[in-house]
C-alpha cells in the first residue's frame, strides 16, 4: 500500500511554497487521494470563516441573483435591491402567467368584438392582482422582513409597486398593439389601470392592499366586462367620462400619497 | 470537526440542498485548496474569490458529480477552472511560474524520494527552461487542456503545443 505521506517538514515547506516544483507536483497528486495528508494543511481560521460568510450569502439568495446585481449596479443600496428583487411578481412564474393570459386574450380578440372586451377587461386587472399578490401576506416571503426593514415602508411600497406595474403594463401595452379595430381601445385602459393601482396604494394605510385591489378589479370587470355578458359595455360607451374620472382619481390619490407619506409609512408598519 | 460522513455522502447531501453539508465539505477542504491555489496565484484576495466561486459552483452543481472518482479531485477540477475564469476576467493576475526554485539545491531527502518515484524525471524537469516547465506544469500536472493552459499562461494555443513538443523532446533526450 501507499506509505508515502507528508511529514511535518514537507507539510510546512509545501504550505510556505518553498518546495521544488516536481516534489510539489508529487505532493499535490498525493493530496487528491489522501484525506489524512489533506487535513494536515491549514490556513488561518479567520480567512476560512471570511470566505464561508461570502459563500453562504450567495447560496442563500440564489434566485434573485441577476436582477439584484443589476439593481445594485444601477445604484440601489444592497437592502433596497434585495427587497425589490424579492417582490414575488418579479419571479418567472408570475411573468409567465401574465404572458399566457395576454396571449389568450389577444387570440380571442382576433376572433370577435367580445374578445376585445375581454382583453380590455383583463389588461388593467393584471397590475392590480400583481400588487395584491406582491403585498398581501400570501405571496410575499419577505413580508416580515419588509415590515421590519429599517426604512420607510412607503418608499419600499412605491418602489416595488413601480416594478410590479411596469412588469404588467409593459407587456400588456405591447400586446395591445396587436388588437384589431379601433386604436383608442388599445390605449384607453392605461389611465384607469394607473388610477386603480395608485388608489390601492393611497388607501394602503386603511384598507389591506389585497382587499382594495380585488374590490377595484371587481368594479372594473363590471364596467368593462359587461359587454361580454350583456352585449353593452359601459366602458365602450362612456370612454370619455371614464378617462376623466380616472385622471381625477390618479391626481387625488397621487397627491394624497405624496402629502401623507410619513403617516402612511407608520400605518403600514403597524398593520404589517 | 469530527464529522464522520465521507466526502461522497456530503456531496450527495449538498445535491439535496443541505447547506450544513456544504459547510462541512467546505471546512474540510478549504485548507489544501487555498494553499494549492495559492501556489498558482500570488494574489490572496483572488484566491479567496476563486475558493468562494468554487463552493458556490459546488452548491449549484453537486447533482452533476458522477460518484466515480475522488470528490477531492472533482473539487480541484472545479477550483482550477474557476481560477482560469478569474484570470480571464482580470488579465493583470498571472499564473505563478516557479522560477525561484530553479537554483535551489534540493535536500538529499527530496532526491531520494523523487528518485524512487520518478527515476531521473525530477532532475530533467527541473532543468527545463521556465517557459517549457510552465507548460508542462499546466498541461501534465494540472491536467488542463491546451486551450485552458493557453488562457492561463497568456499564450496562443499553437505556442502551448509547440512548447509542449519541445519539452517532450528535451525530456526524452535526457531520459534516454
Amino acid at each position: 500500500m501507499n506509505t508515502w505521506h507528508l511529514d511535518d517538514t514537507l507539510t510546512q515547506r509545501y504550505t510556505d511554497g518553498t518546495v521544488a516544483p516536481v516534489l510539489a507536483a508529487s505532493v499535490e497528486q498525493h493530496l487528491l487521494a489522501c484525506a489524512d495528508c489533506r487535513s494536515r494543511l491549514h490556513v488561518e481560521p479567520t480567512r476560512v470563516d471570511a470566505v464561508w460568510a461570502e459563500i453562504i450569502e450567495r447560496v442563500e439568495a440564489p434566485h434573485l441573483g441577476q436582477l439584484e446585481r443589476g439593481l445594485r449596479r444601477l445604484g440601489a443600496s444592497n437592502g433596497t435591491a434585495r427587497l425589490v428583487a424579492a417582490t414575488p411578481t418579479l419571479r418567472g412564474a408570475w411573468l409567465t402567467g401574465v404572458v399566457v393570459v395576454l396571449t389568450l386574450a389577444l387570440y380571442t380578440a382576433q376572433a370577435s368584438p367580445r374578445g376585445i372586451a375581454l382583453f380590455v377587461t383583463l389588461a388593467p386587472i393584471l397590475p392590480l392582482i400583481g400588487v395584491a399578490y406582491a403585498f398581501g401576506p400570501y405571496g410575499d416571503p419577505m413580508h416580515n422582513m419588509a415590515a421590519s426593514a429599517p426604512y420607510s415602508s412607503m418608499r419600499l411600497l412605491a418602489l416595488r409597486t413601480s416594478f410590479v406595474v411596469a412588469s404588467t403594463l409593459l407587456p400588456a401595452s405591447a400586446a395591445a398593439l396587436f388588437l384589431p379595430g379601433a386604436e383608442w381601445v388599445s390605449v384607453a385602459w392605461l389611465l384607469p389601470a394607473l388610477a386603480m393601482t395608485t388608489l390601492t396604494i393611497a388607501a394602503a394605510g386603511h384598507v389591506p392592499v389585497h382587499v382594495s385591489a380585488l374590490s377595484l378589479s371587481g368594479v372594473w370587470a363590471t364596467l368593462a366586462g359587461s359587454q361580454i355578458v350583456f352585449g353593452r359595455s359601459v366602458y365602450l360607451e362612456q370612454t370619455g367620462a371614464i378617462q376623466i374620472v380616472s385622471l381625477a382619481i390618479l391626481a387625488l390619490a397621487g397627491a394624497s400619497i405624496v402629502t401623507r407619506r410619513n403617516d402612511l409609512s407608520e400605518q403600514l408598519r403597524r398593520s404589517a | 470537526m469530527s464529522d464522520e460522513r465521507t466526502d461522497r455522502e456530503l456531496v450527495a447531501l449538498v445535491a439535496d440542498g443541505s447547506s450544513v453539508a456544504l459547510e462541512t465539505l467546505y471546512r474540510r477542504h478549504a485548507g489544501w485548496l487555498t494553499i494549492r491555489l495559492g501556489r498558482r496565484c500570488a494574489d490572496r484576495s483572488l484566491v479567496d474569490e476563486v475558493l468562494q466561486d468554487t463552493f458556490v459552483a459546488v452548491w449549484k452543481g453537486a447533482g452533476r458529480f458522477s460518484g466515480k472518482g475522488e470528490p477531492a479531485a472533482w473539487l480541484w477540477g472545479i477550483a482550477i477552472r474557476r481560477l482560469i475564469d478569474a484570470f480571464r476576467r482580470r488579465p493583470a493576475a498571472t499564473y505563478l511560474i516557479e522560477e525561484r526554485d530553479l537554483d535551489r539545491v534540493e535536500s538529499a531527502e527530496d532526491r531520494v524520494l523523487l528518485g524512487v518515484e520518478h527515476g531521473d524525471l525530477a532532475g530533467a524537469l527541473d532543468r527545463l527552461s521556465p517557459e517549457l516547465r510552465a507548460v508542462v506544469q499546466a498541461t501534465v500536472l494540472d491536467g488542463l487542456t491546451t486551450r485552458e493552459a493557453a488562457h492561463l499562461l497568456g499564450l496562443r494555443p499553437g505556442t502551448v503545443k509547440t512548447r509542449m513538443m519541445r519539452a517532450r523532446q528535451t525530456l526524452r533526450k535526457e531520459l534516454a
